[in-house]
């Protein structure tokens, strides 16, 4: 047996009546009114007014979450800049320029070839370079 | 509508069509257990939406409530048989060509009682008492001089094996 969504028209739920009455009723499960007025009791119904006036309590707190919502969202960010502002490009290079400064080692003036021959004699350069070959360990032989 | 006057004419609905209302639900679904629920649902459905019956018309308003909560039942038992989405379906099916297909309440109800009789032999006489003769599991456990617990279990039992023969003669059908 098929059935389409279409709800009975009113011509055909008059036929069916007159069918079904027609045909002899069946009696009803003993049990029908007991199971109906329990169920109702469990689940009481409520009238359109109460349905209507539920509905429009459900909206109005959906309303004032969003309004909360929007409200935490514009204040919140101020109330964090308030206590740590947002350092601005100028402050952050000064800094990098101040770590730069005392990253650099302090180098030393090295004197040049030619200065070295300049103020040193032969003997005095010869002395260095044992000295400087005694620091480093020796010559490999 | 107060609280009492709502039950006093649910009751009074309940009096004049239950069973009208199983009636035209055995005739639409051809299911005593689906009958037996719908008719409820019609009661309880009608109960919430008093204030719409208009006098004089409560016999069709509460048929209209039936006859449309049995075309939702039998929409929704097609679409658990053969699951397809609704913009696959061909176009013409939305449409009744014919009259309508229903069957004859007294013999679904002969058939329901055939099959009560054709259940295991410990569940015969309990399916037969509570099904059709309409007694409690309170009433048949004192009657039978069986525990309570165990007429219960019975008509549990009894109800799933009614409801799978049912579902496998309409399958086969």
């Amino acid at each position: 047996m098929t059935f389409n969504k279409d709800y009975l028209s009113d011509e055909e739920l008059n036929a069916l009546i007159a069918e079904t009455e027609s045909e002899g009723l069946v009696q009803a499960p003993n049990g029908l009114h007991a199971e109906v007025i329990s169920r109702i009791d469990r689940n009481p119904a409520r009238s359109q007014k109460e349905r209507t006036s539920d509905f429009y309590k459900f909206t109005y707190k959906v309303v004032l979450s969003v309004a909360a919502a929007l409200l935490l969202m514009t204040l919140l960010p101020r109330s964090i800049d308030a206590r740590r502002p947002v350092p601005t490009r100028e402050e952050v290079l000064k800094e990098r320029t101040i770590t730069d400064e005392m990253h650099i080692l302090p180098q030393k003036q090295k004197p040049t070839k030619e200065e070295v021959q300049k103020d040193l004699s032969k003997k005095d350069l010869i002395t260095m370079l044992e000295d400087y070959i005694t620091e480093k360990g020796g010559i490999l032989k | 509508m107060g609280n009492t006057d709502s039950n006093e004419k649910l009751i009074q609905l309940m009096n004049s069509y239950e069973n009208l209302v199983f009636s035209i639900c055995l005739k639409m679904t051809g299911d005593y257990f689906a009958a037996q629920d719908i008719t409820q649902e019609t009661f309880i459905s009608a109960y919430s939406h008093l204030d719409e019956l208009s006098p004089g018309s409560e016999k069709a308003w509460v048929c209209r409530i039936a006859s449309n909560k049995c075309i939702d039942y039998l929409k929704s038992s097609e679409r658990k048989a053969h699951p397809t989405p609704e913009e696959e379906m061909p176009e013409n099916v939305t449409s009744r060509d014919g009259p309508l297909e229903t069957f004859v309440a007294k013999d679904v109800m002969q058939q329901f009682t055939d099959n009560c009789n054709a259940l295991p032999d410990s569940y015969i006489e309990t399916a037969r008492m509570h099904f059709i003769e309409g007694l409690t599991a309170k009433e048949i456990s004192l009657k039978q001089g069986v525990p309570l617990k165990s007429v219960q279990t019975r008509i549990y039992r009894a109800r799933e094996m009614l409801k799978t023969k049912m579902r496998k003669e309409d399958f086969l059908s």
